[in-house]
């Protein structure tokens, strides 16, 4: 039931989730963060349960970090999906069983802007806008009519806040708070909170 | 359909006892035509075995001995110059696509329109049933009936069915002494009337696609060409993600004059002109 | 299908979960080598996972025999990996199209997810829409066509078929193997 969304635009991709952590009929929580920087210039925004999502991002975000301690270099982005994607993969077939993380995958690197919709199997999708769960039931269709190329933050920003009231209109279960990250070439260079 | 997968015949027996008694209060609830009778099959709990073995699932008949059509998007609103129906024309049967051309618009009679999602024989039916009571309600009262009346009979045999499977999600639209006039009705005898500053309903398994497209473009003031842009929009949207809705789409604008059919094109068109459109707003 | 010294395959575009379509840039047709061609359909995180270690084994091959990998053989290659997994499969079925020898015979087999081999020397057909292909196949094929003619052949029975299908389509692309060619196009197909 979390909201997990993402767009990129000219020079930048953002994730807005939802900041609600629910068990059973409670909500534990309203400040919880669901994205979170996994690297200087990737954010990785992740739906699923709790344990299962602050495991898998913690995990990728350090071996992002040892992998440039290694190397000396920042992963691509085309590499950092296929290394999230190939542990996805792995825990499927794993002892462990899966790990309950449906996740977008943003960043910037040499090439620019890029985007990934990840979800726990293991699949993987190159994309310019993405919902992760029961939200793009409701905000695909905006994001398919709205999104253009080269969309500036504004503009990407105007775009998610009205997938928001999309979600308040039409979705059963509502949030109260949202938060949007945006990274560009210098790293996150925005964080907002949103209590539409 | 392949009927030699029901069950064996000698499972139905003609109605007689109670399910006699339960026809008989149909007649008297206004289905107004005696000779109309469901055979009821011959087990302890009739009702549970029929939505049991013949309800149309959501996507597939899972175990099912039969398959129905269904998977839908459609949708209706009210706005100034009358009111917009907007459908998509695909009838899948589990993942085939069994007619990429069906009319979901069902033309009850020159005034009235309903829309059908869900199971297609459950709606052609009991919408040509409506058809019939509307005309009744007509010869003997010397006048049209209402819409909001004409969607409660359909609520009512919907209800007084509940539990039996069947399935549909409908609009009944049209334009009466109040107006233009919509309600939503579906199987389980819920009936909402379309009002307020969003009078409008997204029905099938498109809807919230197609929501998405109209809460954020709809205003009550379009103009009849700009309405039957968003209806038209509002289907192409839902038909681009939803596996289950496709084909042909089909506008009708209902006036106090009556319903005209205003549109009917192939999304495959749509696609070509709205990414076209995209490509072009693009920043530089 | 298989043409005259000639072989292709082609696979429609689209990603998605059950009934929502996530992307429609999707590939699932991948050369091997120069002479083998395979098609995966199933769960695309397996077709990811199942296409990377095939890969590790033909390049090893090649390191260590210092020549191709034939069809026959990657087919044979593909089934015991599959077999391998009986206890926990990967959810794919793929087909193999290559061409053999010296002479360049086309070679065209399908395979379940066990890795149970099926060689035919027309077409083979897997995934959703495995019926309606079935169909489109048999109207279609021809023998011995040329590449032109097999693309164009390939092409409608593709597209004919995802359009009664309602969890493929949304674009479409065809892999045509030559002796001396690796042709890829796409197709554009319906959006619904």
């Amino acid at each position: 039931m979390d909201v997990v969304l993402g767009v990129t635009g000219k020079g930048y991709a953002m994730v807005l989730t939802d900041m609600t952590s629910n068990r059973s009929i409670f909500s534990l929580k309203h400040d919880e963060d669901k994205a979170a920087m996994v690297d200087e210039r990737k954010v990785l925004a992740c739906g699923g349960d709790q344990a299962s999502r602050s495991q898998f991002t913690e995990y990728v975000s350090k071996n992002f970090a040892l992998t440039a301690l290694r190397t000396g270099l920042e992963m691509s982005n085309h590499a950092a999906a296929h290394f999230v994607r190939n542990e996805l993969a792995r825990a499927i077939r794993a002892r462990g069983g899966p790990h309950q993380a449906n996740s977008i995958l943003a960043g910037v690197d040499h090439e620019g802007p890029a985007m990934y919709y990840l979800d726990y199997l293991g699949t993987m999708a190159k994309v310019d806008y993405a919902a992760q769960g029961y939200c793009g039931y409701f905000s695909l269709s905006l994001m398919d009519k709205n999104w253009k190329r080269n969309m500036t933050k504004e503009e990407g920003r105007d775009l998610l806040l009205m997938c928001i009231d999309q979600l308040r209109a039409r979705f059963i279960i509502n949030s109260t708070r949202y938060k949007l990250i945006v990274v560009d070439e210098t790293g996150k260079s925005a964080e907002e909170i949103i209590e539409p | 359909m392949d009927l030699l997968q029901a069950p064996p015949r000698g499972l139905f027996r003609e109605s007689h006892g109670a399910s006699a008694t339960r026809m008989d209060m149909a007649s008297a609830a206004g289905m107004g035509h005696d000779q109309m009778k469901f055979e009821l099959p011959g087990v302890q709990h009739p009702a549970e075995f029929v939505s049991q073995n013949f309800s149309p699932g959501t996507y597939e008949d899972n175990g099912k001995r039969l398959k129905f059509s269904k998977g839908t998007t459609t949708l209706a609103f009210i706005f100034k110059g009358g009111v917009i129906v907007s459908v998509d024309s695909r009838a899948s049967q589990g993942s085939y696509i069994g007619s990429q051309t069906v009319k979901k618009v069902i033309e009850i009679n020159p005034y009235l329109l309903g829309t059908m999602a869900g199971g297609a024989a459950d709606c052609l039916f009991w919408e040509r049933n409506l058809g019939m009571q509307c005309r009744m309600f007509e010869l003997r009262n010397k006048e049209r009936i209402s819409v909001a009346a004409a969607s409660k009979l359909l609520a009512n045999t919907m209800n007084y069915y509940k539990g039996m499977g069947l399935s549909m999600g409908t609009m009944i639209t049209g334009w009466d002494k109040r107006g233009p006039q919509l309600f939503y009705v579906d199987n389980d005898g819920t009936r909402l009337k379309a009002d307020g500053d969003k009078p409008f309903f997204c029905v099938g398994s498109g809807g919230t696609y197609a929501y998405g497209v109209l809460d954020s473009s709809y205003s009550f003031d379009l103009s009849d060409e700009e309405a039957i842009e968003l209806g038209k929009r509002a289907i192409y949207h839902a038909t681009y993600r939803d596996a289950y809705s496709g084909g042909v789409n089909n506008v009708y604008l209902v006036k106090e004059t009556g319903w005209t059919h205003v549109f009917s094109g192939d999304t495959y068109h749509h696609h070509d002109k709205y990414s076209a459109e995209r490509e072009a707003a693009a920043n530089p | 299908m298989t043409g005259k010294n000639c072989v292709a395959i082609a696979s429609d575009t689209r990603m998605g979960a059950q009934a929502l379509t996530v992307a429609t840039n999707q590939e699932r047709v991948f050369k091997m080598n120069n002479k083998t061609l395979l098609g995966l359909s199933g769960l695309i995180s397996d077709v990811y996972t199942v296409k990377q270690k095939l890969d590790m084994q033909v390049n090893m091959y090649k390191l260590r025999e210092n020549r191709d990998m034939k069809p026959s053989v990657f087919n044979n290659m593909l089934s015991s990996f599959l077999y391998a997994r009986r206890f926990g499969p990967y959810f794919i079925e793929p087909i193999v199209a290559g061409l053999e020898g010296p002479d360049n015979k086309p070679f065209i087999s399908g395979q379940d997810l066990l890795g149970a081999s099926v060689f035919t020397d027309d077409f083979v057909v897997a995934g959703t829409s495995e019926s309606e292909l079935f169909g489109t196949c048999e109207s279609f094929y021809k023998p011995d066509l040329e590449p032109e003619e097999l693309f164009e052949t390939i092409a409608q029975c593709m597209l004919a078929a995802v359009d009664r299908d309602c969890l493929a389509g949304w674009g479409g692309v065809v892999h045509i193997l030559t002796p001396d060619e690796h042709i890829v196009k796409h197709l554009k197909g319906r959006h619904d």
